[in-house]
């Protein structure tokens, strides 16, 4: 018989209870109560340009194939054939008529339509209704800026246009350090990383402003002297943000316009004013930020983070590299070296993320310490024009941010 | 146009580099191996098993020109590389070699068998990891003595899930 936990006590406004990073009970209501019911990140538009085109994907814990289909409209599925089960799509990504489950030859539309199955005469009248075996689709399926979004299981009680609202200036911000406003994401180069612990770690970790100085010495001295990243961390006056139903935001800097042009080439500048005029082009090429859209996707400067639990204790993280479309050539290929200095397998920063959630899923097996702490900056939060709470850059906004959409979510299951 | 004797290689003197070079790597001799680079040389592993990828348009594992891989090394000799506290313990093995001369520039390809090893951490049981690479390593004689102007390796998994490389290859 499930247990009913309490969420609210469990994710507490200032610290999290260590049995949400470890229980399977806990890690069960996540998938049905989160991913199965709430805004999930499934691809961007540009890995699918084409009618056909398809990619394969989880929700979850659950397999699913995103598509483009012959009217060019987005469709998301679930990869499991409706007669025996068997995943009916094999490979990441590719470009076909249909889906053809190499078991018995039951063969679905882009949109999930059951259209053909082999040796139909075995069927008796009756025995076969093609109208209900189509593969299951998501229950709604939306995108912004070409961010593809979908709800597995049920609309979710909210649009993703209210679930965006606290956070959507920072997406188009994104979007228009490309000229023309648009990225091409994953054609540059996909890290496929995992580690043993929870997901909720890189969750509360693609936004972390307190660690950055501590676990990335070694890669902070190099961009210090190398890449123009300025010698006061703790000064930088920047925000950490909690942008509404579990969205969140660490900006890395805010740059004045003078360092703006230390920062990217007159060129590009030039052409990013003559695209989207002077004021907006600053605006934009001031900001650097990381932006996590809850639960599973998290947008930094150079990738698509998406983040796939794959038990209690072990996550994959997926990082796309995004290209701006009709960016100088220069541009992008720093895009590309900047990226792979941080993030790479290889790279300066990004393995030493990955040892540091390893030893978080190491010293959380100490079930009996129960608390992990989010309280840093909590008594001087503020809030802005729009609503949101900030607080200091290395302080823990961020990090408090998602438990509150988690509680809302959690708990709106108990009442169902 | 054929090129001359002194940028001509036997199989037997490339396996004999590619072996001193492993030992050096596998006996922490990281130093001496970065001896082993040109001024100018490339320290590459794609992220692709495409030939033709073009490194401008596609992230790499590692892309190190000989400033970053100096800031590399020193990372990785500062005792602030957390991922690489406990430090890996590295086996390369080299095998099917092939030599070619190129424009005067001496190529080598090989099959790289890699073990790796982190002993003494805290959560026990590490893995020991195997892995395969193709090799290319490319050579030019400087002051009589062999230099990689290039070495670039091809993991087998180059695009699949890693747990980490924070270590030299």
């Amino acid at each position: 018989m499930a247990i009913e936990r309490d969420y609210d006590d469990l994710a507490r406004i200032d610290r999290t209870h260590v049995s949400l990073y470890k229980d399977q009970g806990v890690y069960t209501d996540e998938m049905e109560r989160i991913f199965y019911r709430s805004w999930i990140y499934v691809a961007h538009e540009s890995e699918i340009p084409n009618p056909g085109d398809y990619k394969t994907t989880f929700m979850g814990d659950v397999p699913v194939i995103v598509t483009r289909s012959e009217n060019n409209e987005i469709n998301v599925v679930i990869n499991r054939c409706t007669h025996r089960g068997v995943a009916v799509c094999p490979l990441e990504k590719g470009n076909t008529p249909s889906f053809v489950c190499q078991y018995h030859g039951w063969e679905f539309g882009m949109d999930g339509e059951l259209l053909a199955v082999s040796m139909p005469r075995g069927y008796n009248e009756g025995e076969l209704d093609f109208k209900s075996l189509g593969l299951v689709s998501a229950k709604k399926v939306e995108s912004y800026r070409g961010i593809i979004f979908a709800s597995l299981l049920s609309v979710p009680d909210i649009s993703l246009d209210e679930k965006l609202r606290g956070v959507k200036e920072y997406i188009d911000m994104y979007m228009d350090f490309s000229p023309v406003g648009e990225i091409i994401v994953g054609n540059s180069g996909v890290n496929k990383h995992f580690y043993n612990a929870n997901w909720k770690i890189q969750t509360e970790g693609s936004v972390e402003g307190y660690h950055a100085p501590v676990t990335h010495a070694t890669a902070f001295d190099i961009m210090i002297r190398k890449m123009g990243m300025p010698d006061n961390y703790q000064g930088y006056g920047t925000k950490g943000l909690d942008g509404g139903y579990g969205n969140n935001l660490l900006e890395v800097y805010s740059l004045p316009d003078e360092a703006v042009y230390k920062r990217w080439p007159a060129e590009y500048i030039d052409l990013m004013i003559e695209k989207h005029g002077k004021e907006r082009a600053m605006h934009v090429l001031r900001h650097r930020f990381n932006l996590v859209i809850f639960p599973n996707l998290a947008i930094l400067e150079y990738q698509f983070r998406v983040i796939r639990p794959m038990g209690t204790d072990k996550t994959e993280v997926r990082m796309y590299h995004t290209m701006l479309k009709d960016a100088p050539d220069d541009i992008n290929t720093r895009r590309v070296r900047e990226h792979e200095f941080f993030y790479s397998p290889a790279a300066f920063g990004g393995p030493d993320d990955y040892a540091m959630f390893d030893r978080a899923g190491q010293g959380m097996k100490a079930g009996m310490v129960p608390w992990i702490l989010f309280n840093r900056g909590i008594k001087s939060e503020e809030v802005d024009e729009h609503g949101r709470r900030y607080g200091g850059h290395t302080q823990e906004t961020q990090q408090r941010a998602p438990y509150f959409e988690y509680r809302r979510l959690m708990t709106l299951g108990s009442q169902s | 146009m054929s090129a001359n004797n002194s940028e001509q290689m036997t199989r037997a003197e490339a396996e004999d580099f590619l072996f001193a070079e492993a030992c050096l790597l596998d006996q922490g001799e990281v130093n001496e191996w970065r001896k082993l680079f040109t001024a100018d040389a490339l320290y590459w592993l794609p992220y692709s098993r495409d030939v033709n990828v073009d490194p401008t348009k596609h992230v790499s594992i590692i892309y190190d020109d000989m400033e970053m891989l100096d800031e590399r090394i020193k990372r990785l000799q500062s005792g602030a590389c957390h991922a690489q506290i406990p430090g890996s313990r590295t086996q390369h093995s080299v095998n099917n070699v092939r030599v070619k001369t190129v424009d005067g520039v001496v190529i080598i390809d090989s099959y790289l068998t890699l073990h790796e090893y982190r002993a003494n951490r805290q959560d026990r049981f590490y893995q020991l990891q195997t892995m395969g690479a193709n090799c290319e390593h490319k050579l030019v004689k400087e002051a009589g003595e062999w230099k990689m102007t290039s070495k670039k390796v091809v993991l087998l998994n180059c695009d699949g899930e890693i747990y980490d490389l924070s270590f030299l290859i």
